[in-house]
């Protein structure tokens, strides 16, 4: 009985989150594409100038292959990410074989940054990253947001704790 | 109010004594990037004497020429609400202080200040990186009359947010609650691990010192160390029992230095207890007296190494908002309780946390911790030695990697053992060890983010490990089940919600 209970509960749980921007898991991979690029560029040039002693050419299939399976995961761990926005806190959860759900409460928010790189306002995006006093480790960034939602959930928040703070000082 | 604060004013003269003093703590603290390249000239020089004299001259008038440059361009006043502060020499800064950022206000008297009524006042915000502002070498009416001032108006805050009464600023109303004598302090050294920083600190001195003069400590040890434990005898068994005795020494003079640091440190401890925020006075050359307002307090720890669970001694740390990027609270961001009895605890317990029950369930984490712990960290790494051992046919060696991992499994069963974790009536406990233990009570209300993190063998079994995050540090619990988790995570969410009270 309890146990039951106890599914269903997380049954309804992760039906409330909700997932990242649709084209957020193609950015996600030509993000990574792009990285893997760079890094081959850089492998290739100093190859070029040291007589190819640093990257054997016999190495540079392997090379494509982990960077075409890092892609793929990236684009599997995109569409992994889902976050739920309650009436008093925000919750995220990511991860293919490593799962993590982060929780925070609104009122532990201390401020909210909202960013887009070229990349992101090329595809309508933007990633919200909260702090909390708790240091480095306890802020919780949320990436490929379409950025009409990233500004109304910052808009709610910042709504919420302006209400909240008004309350305590009446 | 002193309306003479108001206009720009000066540290006295002898804060130059000060920035000598703080000019030579951060040399030595950067020790080997500060002289080995001295030595290096030193090394260098035919006329060795001469070199080293010039050297010190030169140094001496810098530090001292340093320090008359920063006191003379030290200036602070009181605009306000607010403290500003300009210095630096090259570089100018202007600081500005609200009050309502100001998370400890200490007073400092230094030996060397106190023939002169002077002291230092310290004034910590909260979030930063190091300590605000230290107006060095300022009348003690002074310091006493910008304390009061901050406090007064904290409080007043304080009572128009949360209905607090603004009384407690005077120190008539205070009661002592903790004192220390001279026995404490010493259970206090050997009990906490202040132990190790004798070799954080003395470590790389050493170090520095043998390299630079590796000859003459080979021949030193040759002429005098070797001689003196001859009567140990000789082979095998003469060079353990040297070694043997040699360890002891330098653990004796770990805690030698360590209960040195505690007597220095916490000499004449007293704590006091206002309504609303505790002070306490200690220190034998120095002598601190720090405030701390109770509503800041994130987290009441008990902790003590094997040693201090022998004499049944404890150490209470009281987390406040920790700057460090680590995530982990500095150490001038703790308050700390010294060599507590277990019977003296739950008193002080309800004087940080009124609320907090006496007695919260605690589980033990699921077993499984054992196994993955005692794979992972030492019969595979400790496997794949033994096989690197093997293809050179160093059968003996191969042999103490394999019981040095069979070794390791009683101790990875005791430090499961030391996991305990609960929360009831709003409040979260924690506790974790080895063979001396840590012990966090925290109120879910302060709690700052929470996460569920499940590796892939956690997730046949569905457990998961908790991370929560407090201000003041954080408390990891592994291998719980994902059922546990998600209760304390609610009520975590639950506790966040009902109680408005500020958390700082």
């Amino acid at each position: 009985m309890n146990s039951q209970s106890t599914s269903q509960d997380q049954a309804t749980d992760e039906a409330d989150f909700l997932s990242l921007a649709d084209n957020y898991p193609l950015l996600s991979m030509i993000s990574t594409a792009l990285s893997w690029g760079i890094i081959l560029l850089v492998l290739l040039a100093s190859a070029y100038f040291m007589n190819w002693v640093i990257l054997p050419v016999f190495l540079i299939p392997a090379f494509l292959l982990l960077a075409a399976l890092s892609i793929v995961f990236s684009y599997f761990s995109a569409k992994a990410c889902s976050y739920r926005r309650g009436d008093f806190d925000l919750m995220f959860q990511r991860g293919l074989w490593w799962k993590k759900k982060t929780a925070v409460s609104f009122s532990r928010i201390q401020h909210i940054d909202l960013s887009h790189g070229p990349l992101e306002r090329k595809f309508g995006l933007a990633t919200l990253k909260f702090f909390t006093a708790g240091g480095a480790h306890s802020d919780l960034t949320i990436p490929g947001l379409p950025k009409a939602d990233a500004e109304t959930i910052r808009q709610h928040i910042l709504d919420f704790t302006e209400a909240e703070y008004q309350s305590s000082h009446e | 109010m002193n309306n003479s604060l108001t206009d720009w004013q000066r540290l006295s003269l002898f804060s130059v004594i000060f920035f000598i003093g703080k000019t030579l703590i951060s040399l030595f603290k950067q020790a080997l990037s500060t002289f080995a390249p001295m030595l290096l000239i030193v090394l260098a020089s035919n006329k060795k004497l001469t070199v080293i004299l010039l050297l010190i001259a030169g140094l001496s008038l810098l530090i001292i020429g340093n320090a008359i440059l920063q006191f003379w361009f030290f200036k602070f006043r009181r605009e306000g609400e607010k403290i500003l502060i300009n210095d630096g020499i090259f570089k100018k800064n202007h600081r500005v202080i609200n009050f309502d950022r100001v998370q400890n206000i200490n007073i400092l008297t230094p030996i060397y200040f106190r023939p002169f009524g002077l002291v230092i006042l310290k004034i910590e915000t909260a979030g930063s990186k190091g300590n605000e502002a230290d107006l060095s070498g300022i009348p003690a009416a002074t310091a006493a009359t910008l304390r009061t001032e901050i406090l007064q108006h904290q409080q007043s805050v304080s009572a128009q947010s949360s209905g607090y009464s603004a009384t407690d600023t005077s120190e008539d109303d205070s009661k002592l609650v903790v004192s220390a004598s001279l026995k404490d302090l010493v259970a206090y050294g050997i009990s906490s691990n202040g132990v190790f920083f004798f070799l954080a600190i003395f470590g790389p001195l050493l170090g520095l010192f043998f390299t630079s003069f590796e000859g003459s400590t080979r021949t030193f040890i040759r002429q005098f160390i070797v001689p003196a434990f001859e009567f140990l005898g000789d082979g095998s068994s003469g060079k353990v029992g040297g070694i043997l005795l040699l360890v002891s020494f330098v653990i004796l003079l770990m805690f030698l230095f360590s209960i040195l640091g505690a007597i220095y440190r916490y000499y004449g401890y007293k704590l006091s207890s206002q309504q609303t925020s505790l002070k306490r006075h200690s220190g034998l050359l120095t002598r601190f007296e720090e405030s701390l307002k109770i509503i800041k307090v994130q987290t009441f720890v008990t902790q003590s190494n094997f040693i201090g669970r022998w004499i049944h001694r404890q150490n209470i740390i009281l987390g406040q908002v920790a700057s460090s990027h680590l995530g982990q609270p500095s150490k001038r961001n703790t308050f700390i309780i010294p060599a507590r009895k277990q019977s003296q605890i739950p008193e002080l317990r309800k004087l940080v946390f009124a609320n907090a029950p006496d007695e919260i369930p605690e589980h033990a984490i699921d077993r499984r911790y054992v196994l993955k712990t005692w794979l992972i960290w030492f019969v595979f790494p400790m496997m794949l030695v033994a096989a690197n051992y093997l293809t050179q046919q160093s059968y003996q060696a191969a042999g103490i990697a394999v019981l040095f991992s069979l070794a390791m499994l009683p101790l990875v069963i005791r430090r499961w053992h030391m996991y305990r974790f609960g929360h009831a009536q709003n409040y979260g406990a924690f506790q974790s060890g080895l063979f001396g233990f840590k012990r966090t009570l925290f109120p879910l209300y302060k709690v700052q983010r929470t996460e569920i993190r499940q590796s892939p063998l956690q997730r046949r079994r569905n457990l998961v490990t908790l991370r929560i995050s407090l201000a003041a540090g954080e408390v990891v619990i592994p291998y719980i089940s994902m059922q546990q988790a998600n209760q304390y995570l609610e009520s975590i969410q639950n506790a966040i919600k009902t109680n408005r009270a500020p958390w700082f």
